[in-house]
């Protein structure tokens, strides 16, 4: 079982700021949180030769601890060095390559290191040796350190100005120290050894001392010399190949000036320039060319290969997945930690301070935190997770090839509940690969299946919203720094969204949100888009989704909005919010003509509680973990989706409803805290099937049309919109012509024609029913129809040019007469283009 | 496209950002040549490459560059600029530091234990604290009972010492009362009236140190129970032998009269707090007479049970807190001997420091709060000075606050207990006359005041609040309805916007449940009760279902 990867943990002890308010009010975000909005960013970085950061989390209860998870490794350089392993001139030169090129990709992103060494660089070896750095970006999390109040042990060998700064943050490291740092990795695997113990500490800074007093040393000066003589006095100084062009690079980079030390990109090129081996060619199509392969054959191959070896499948997951396997096995960090007891935690009582005043003031400085840590990276125990995982079945490749040609009974992995979420996992990240070919539509069945499994997401909502490069490139073209008409309004707003949630109360995930709305807000102002409050609460899900990567929450929130929120946000939105809304009160009255007409009796309008459902497809209403699950279901959906949930939000406070009078109304329609999402999400998919598409129709209905869904979704529509005032006359909804005929043909219609008997006799629908007596609703005569007692097909009622008032008069009495499924045609009879084949003439 | 990068350094002071200028020459079509940037360096926190290369784009012909090639021309650009601006950062600092190291006469680089501090490890000597929770998890329940029993006992030894001298002093006042009254001219007996308030001194001396006395042996001797529980897993005969441990002595609870607090409101809701991710929590409330009773010991309180229930929550992270409303001086509850300090004199203390030395730290830290209050008063006066302007009047000159040891209005000290009744926290927020009749707004102190003592709550786990809800101990004619009202409204209001404030930024898994009693004094009128009970539901959304 070798290739489920390995995590190690670390703590830091947050800052505690006392002072804890800002002007508007709000607290402070503390350090904790700060470095907490910074972590994506460090775990959106990707090199091979980097350890890949996956977790940070604030511990529930010593508050001030944070921990940070990332990929771990059992050797590190260090221990590889010691043990001697370390000859072979040709690993040593891709060594070279990948910790300098390491170190060019994380200043590329402005990132330094700051805690480069020889034991921070792992040695993997799986197919080949490779390093791979680990412990980076600390100063950058940490805000230069200042954003912690533990220390950090470092190695002996920092940069001198480092050292010297010591009054100031230990983190002090700057992108001429991580250069300085690295020599020193070089330089021990240059010469095959670790330098302590035979360099001590004590040595090291004679050295630096010696060379910083002297007057006569040029700022060009290197210590490289002196370490190797030192060694050679000792007798220590190992026999080595020489390499001139590389000494020439150590030399340089140990210079005591730091900026007299050549820049990273420069030391990167001039080894790739001096080492013939490629080997970084070869090591990146290691991992990924499972997704590259293009032809089925191929694929075919690759899989029955995988099978043939019987390899258990794990290494295809990717390290987010593996962890958030590994959480699935009922864990968290931060009970290990405590349980192992690298975490102790104290009495919170022994730590109460004596005194608190102004702004969470305190004086007390002896007060001791609540928990103590140590020190260190821990690997965190996963023999659980594989226990839980070996303890069903043989682990086999076979098990995560759900799709393609293996379609095995035998494979079933009912029970396993990792199992199942490994080979999900895989079958999503294959088919979301697909869609290139197969178009969104394939992955459907799939999701509406199985759901959206929490790492998968970003990349499914991109899929599903048909995410590419020209949905962000105005995006990136914006000054978004600038100042805007709206900063105003944002500065309110923002810090206010979704504040329960820990990463919105961070100052990065904060500027972002402030980014991807003023950016939205710069390119829509020409469509005579405003903001509103609310579209805050909109982007956030798609922020969250893609933390680090803005201009796909912006192309996210268009996209969505465009589709499920269309034209809400313009200027002057309330033509289109009260037709909105006037279609769904219309779909009350079609499912539930009780519940309808116990709201109107009473007043009680959609407008009083639906207006932020809708604006903000239900993101102001419900919190974030229940609102992606609501929304991985409505983008598989069409556009009148949000309606259908409006209906099975209403739906589940029906009988309260039902038993109140307005007053009641209003503070139950707010009550939704322990909502069932799932409830809501099977509900809203029932009414999905159960309402005739073209009733929710509406003139400013998004153009964006989803295809996947069956046929009478798909039907073209003649229907023209309402006036406001005739939409609130009518009470019930209206059915397109083409919709009728084709229910008709299906026979999924009942048919209801008003019309005077002669008109009746001389032409009508093949399945209809003339009404005997158009001023009067009258029930018997109804549940006379074969069958329209338990049907819930719609009865459409259906007129002649003249009788249109009457008929809309009489669906409305049948409607508040309790019967449900109720529409009428949107045009009369006469009208009806096409109806020849569906009419019986006399 | 070769591009020019010009930088401006700004000031002479070099620590402060740089704003450069990035030029990058336009393609040939474009009417202008170049086009120009400012990018402050080093990039402010939270703005990114991208963010700048926006800027860049949307000049009139940045649309023009190819993207990538000017995200890489940038991206050196600001590499470059960064490295430049961090190594003239370096050198300044390393300078200042080689000169000061000279000017000591210091080695340049020296091992320092600065670089090797890491986090504190745990003391090697197990604290009492966690060998005393060691003993309430593992101890068998006759040793725990046994443990309780000497508490129990401790207990009655110290209420009985501290009832004979009540006796006492009663006498002698008594005495002294008689003689006054008698003569009916205090100057008339000189003598013997200081003879008599010489002995009364006495008996008070003599008392408080038969008391420390008493309090110490106790104190040393629950110790060296629980240490020997720990370490053996027994309590040596020795320290049982004058514990009574007979039955008949041990009292037993008795079953509270429920005639005490008829009156007033006493009912308790669930409610939810949160506009989208909703916590529940318990809010009560209740009418006591005043507010020291919901910490009091009553007869019939102190037994083994309750004992033990007090040693299982003293150091979990379950604890309860009550508000208690004091005046500006710590002391003041040893120096007037408040009710407060006789409740908590009627047994030692065993856990924590004694009630006097507690409010002694209070005081300490107080004076260094006030010190530091009065150092920014000073400076700002300083700093007004410089600029030529008057400094601004102060209430209290600072050199008068240097000496202050009381606190200011609106402050909270805390007090712990583990011989008190349910409650291990006592917050004293401090307040003044005024706040029994005048109305106050959100942004008065003694509100800031509750506020700290929810946050303080949130942050040491102290899941059980008492506030009193009308920031009154006692009414007087001042305390009428429309007053009652209002000042319950604002409380109300500003509690839940405090407990918003503390559920906020937390996992759903861990959203913290809180308990808070709303405490109200008795004797209002039963409309007052009334109207605040009503008021509650428009205020707070209750959980359906569970509150009616």
């Amino acid at each position: 079982m070798g290739s489920f990867p390995k995590f190690g943990a670390f703590v830091l002890r947050a800052q505690e700021k006392s002072g804890r308010t800002c002007i508007n009010g709000l607290p402070v975000a503390s350090p904790s949180k700060q470095m907490l909005g910074r972590f994506p960013y460090l775990q959106s970085l990707r090199h091979d030769n980097l350890c890949v950061y996956l977790h940070f989390s604030e511990t529930v209860i010593a508050r001030d601890l944070v921990i940070v998870v990332m990929e771990h490794h059992t050797t590190t350089l260090g221990n590889a060095l010691k043990s001697g392993d370390l000859k072979d001139e040709s690993t040593k030169n891709s060594y070279y390559i990948e910790i300098s090129s390491a170190l060019e990709y994380l200043h590329r992103n402005a990132v330094t290191h700051g805690f480069l060494d020889i034991s921070s660089v792992f040695v993997t070896r799986n197919k080949k040796s490779t390093v791979k750095l680990s412990g980076y970006g600390l100063p950058f999390l940490t805000n230069h350190g200042k954003d912690i109040a533990s220390s950090l042990k470092f190695d002996v060998f920092l940069a001198p100005e480092r050292i010297l700064n010591e009054d100031e943050s230990l983190l002090a490291a700057t992108y001429q120290s991580d250069v300085w740092e690295m020599g020193f990795v070089l330089l021990q695997i240059y010469l095959g050894i670790t330098l302590v113990p035979d360099v001590s500490e004590t040595e090291y800074l004679e050295i630096l001392n010696k060379s910083f007093s002297s007057p006569s040393t040029a700022k060009e000066y290197s210590i490289m010399d002196d370490i190797t003589q030192l060694l050679a006095e000792k007798k220590r100084l190992p026999y080595h190949k020489k390499c001139d062009w590389l000494e020439e690079v150590i030399r340089s980079c140990l210079r005591i000036q730091c900026s007299e030390r050549p820049l990273i990109p420069e030391v990167a090129s001039s080894i790739r320039e001096n080492t013939t081996e490629t080997p970084t060619v070869e090591s990146k199509t290691d991992n990924n060319d499972e997704y590259k392969i293009k032809t089925v054959d191929e694929m075919r191959a690759k899989v029955r290969e995988n099978i043939a070896k019987d390899s258990d499948g794990f290494e295809k997951l990717s390290l987010e997945n593996s962890f958030h396997l590994w959480k699935t096995c009922g864990s968290t960090p931060e009970i290990i930690l405590l349980k192992k007891g690298t975490i102790q935690n104290h009495a919170p009582i022994s730590s109460y301070p004596s005194i608190r005043y102004d702004d969470f003031n305190q004086v007390d400085p002896g007060v001791d935190s609540q928990s103590t840590f140590d020190y260190g990276v821990f690997e965190l125990p996963q023999q659980r997770t594989l226990e839980r995982i070996e303890k069903e079945q043989k682990v086999s490749a076979k098990m995560f090839h759900k799709i393609g040609i293996i379609n095995n009974p035998d494979h079933h992995l009912n029970g396993n509940i990792l199992y199942e979420t490994a080979s999900e996992m895989l079958t999503m990240d294959h088919l979301l690969n697909a869609t290139a070919v197969f178009g969104v539509s394939s992955v459907i069945p799939h999701l509406s299946k199985n759901g959206v499994i929490s790492t998968q997401r970003a990349d499914v909502w991109c899929t599903l919203l048909d995410i590419n490069e020209t949905k962000w490139r105005d995006y990136l073209n914006l000054d978004i720094l600038a100042p805007h008409s709206s900063d105003r309004q944002l500065e309110v707003d923002i810090p206010r969204c979704h504040q329960y949630d820990s990463f919105m109360t961070t100052p990065a995930i904060q500027e972002s949100l402030r980014k991807v709305l003023k950016g939205w807000q710069i390119i829509t102002e020409a469509d005579n888009y405003v903001y509103w409050q609310g579209c805050d609460s909109l982007a956030t899900p798609f922020l969250l989704a893609n933390m680090s990567k803005p201009h796909i929450a912006y192309a996210c929130f268009k996209e969505f909005t465009h589709r499920y929120c269309h034209k809400f946000y313009l200027k002057d939105n309330s033509e289109v919010i009260k037709e909105y809304l006037g279609i769904f009160y219309h779909l009350v009255a079609y499912v539930d003509p009780v519940l309808y007409k116990h709201l109107k009796n009473n007043g009680f309008d959609a407008e009083l509680f639906a207006i932020p459902w809708f604006l903000t497809c239900f993101a102001h209403e419900l919190p974030l973990a229940k609102l992606v699950r609501l929304w991985d279901e409505t983008m598989l959906h069409g556009n009148a989706f949000p309606l259908m949930i409006a209906l099975a939000m209403l739906n589940r406070l029906r009988d309260k409803l039902l038993a109140v009078s307005f007053n009641e109304m209003i503070i139950i329609i707010h009550d939704q805290p322990d909502l069932s999402i799932e409830d809501i999400i099977r509900n809203a998919r029932g009414y999905e099937s159960l309402i005739p598409p073209s009733c929710t129709f509406r003139t400013h209905a998004s153009p964006w049309k989803e295809n996947c869904s069956g046929e009478v979704f798909r039907l073209p529509n003649t229907m023209t919109g309402l006036s406001l005032g005739d939409l609130s006359q009518l009470h019930c909804p209206r059915l397109s012509s083409e919709e009728l005929l084709w229910r008709i043909e299906r026979q999924m219609i009942y048919v209801i024609d008003t019309r005077q008997e002669s008109e009746y006799q001389a032409e009508h629908f093949t399945i209809s029913f003339n009404h005997p007596n158009n001023n009067e609703a009258d029930i018997e005569w109804l549940r006379f129809i074969p069958g329209i007692v338990k049907s819930e097909l719609p009865k459409c009622f259906i007129y002649g040019k003249n009788d249109k008032t009457v008929t809309e008069k009489l669906a409305e009495t049948y409607v508040m007469k309790g019967v449900p499924y109720v529409c009428v045609l949107h045009e009369p009879f006469e009208s009806v283009k096409n109806r020849s084949p569906f009419v019986i003439k006399s | 496209m070769p591009e020019v990068a010009r930088c401006n350094e700004e000031g002479p002071n070099e620590l402060t950002a740089t704003i450069c200028e990035f030029v990058i020459n336009a393609p040939e079509y474009c009417s202008e040549k170049e086009i120009r940037i400012n990018v402050p360096i080093p990039l402010p926190e939270y703005t990114y490459l991208e963010d700048y290369l926006g800027k860049l784009r949307a000049q009139p012909s940045g649309k023009f560059l190819d993207y990538e090639d000017a995200k890489e021309s940038l991206r050196k650009f600001i590499y470059n600029e960064t490295v430049k601006y961090q190594n003239r950062q370096t050198d300044m600092i390393t300078e200042a530091a080689l000169k000061k190291k000279q000017e000591m006469g210091m080695p340049l680089f020296q091992p320092s234990r600065n670089r090797r501090l890491l986090e504190p490890r745990r003391k090697p000597t197990v604290p009492f604290e966690e060998k005393f929770t060691f003993v309430v998890e593992q101890s068998s329940s006759e040793n725990l009972l046994t443990l309780m029993r000497m508490e129990v006992f401790m207990k009655k030894q110290m209420t009985d010492m501290i009832r004979a001298r009540n006796w006492e002093v009663d006498q002698l006042s008594k005495q002294c009362e008689k003689l006054v009254a008698e003569t009916g001219d205090p100057d008339m007996h000189p003598h013997k009236i200081s003879m008599l308030n010489e002995k009364l001194r006495q008996v008070h001396t003599t008392y408080s140190f038969q008391v420390a006395d008493l309090s110490d042996s106790q104190k040393a001797k629950y110790r060296k129970a629980v240490d020997s529980l720990h370490t053996r897993g027994s309590i040596p005969a020795a320290l049982l032998d004058d514990v009574v441990l007979d039955e008949q002595a041990i009292p037993r609870p008795i079953a509270t009269t429920s005639g005490d607090h008829a009156e007033g409101v006493n009912e308790s809701f669930t409610i939810y707090v949160g506009s989208q991710l909703k916590s529940m929590h318990n809010v009560c409330l209740v009418t006591v007479d005043r507010l020291t009773d919901l910490c009091q010991t009553l007869e019939g309180d102190w037994t083994t049970s309750s004992r033990l229930e007090m040693a299982t929550k003293l150091f979990s992270r379950n604890l309860s807190g009550t508000t208690l409303l004091v005046p500006r001086d710590p002391m003041t509850h040893i120096n007037s001997s408040s009710d407060f300090f006789k409740i908590c004199e009627q047994s030692t203390e065993l856990h924590f420091d004694s009630l006097g030395d507690q409010l002694k730290k209070v005081a300490i830290a107080n004076r260094a709060r006030n010190n530091w209050r009065a150092d920014q008063i000073d400076e700002e006066a300083a700093r007004y000075v410089s600029e030529g302007k008057a400094p601004p009047e102060q209430p209290i000159p600072s050199s008068a606050l240097r000496q202050d040891p009381t606190c200011t209005i609106g402050d909270v000290y805390i007090t712990r207990h583990s011989n008190l009744h349910k409650v291990q926290i006592v917050y004293h927020l401090v307040v003044d006359e005024t706040l029994q009749s005048v109305e106050i707004n959100s942004r008065h102190p003694c509100l800031a005041g509750i506020r700290n003592i929810i946050r303080t709550a949130a942050r040491y786990n102290t899941s059980t609040i008492h506030i009193p809800l009308l920031l009154i101990d006692r009414p007087d004619e001042s305390t009428t309805i429309a007053w009652c009202l209002k000042r319950a409204e604002m409380l109300f209001k500003c509690v839940k916007g405090y407990l918003m404030e503390v559920c906020s930024g937390m996992d759903v898994e861990s959203l913290p449940h809180y308990n808070v009693h709303f405490v109200l004094p008795s004797g209002l009128s039963k409309t007052i009760y009334d109207a605040i009970k009503h008021m509650f539901p428009n205020i707070f959304q209750l959980v359906p279902g569970v509150s009616s």
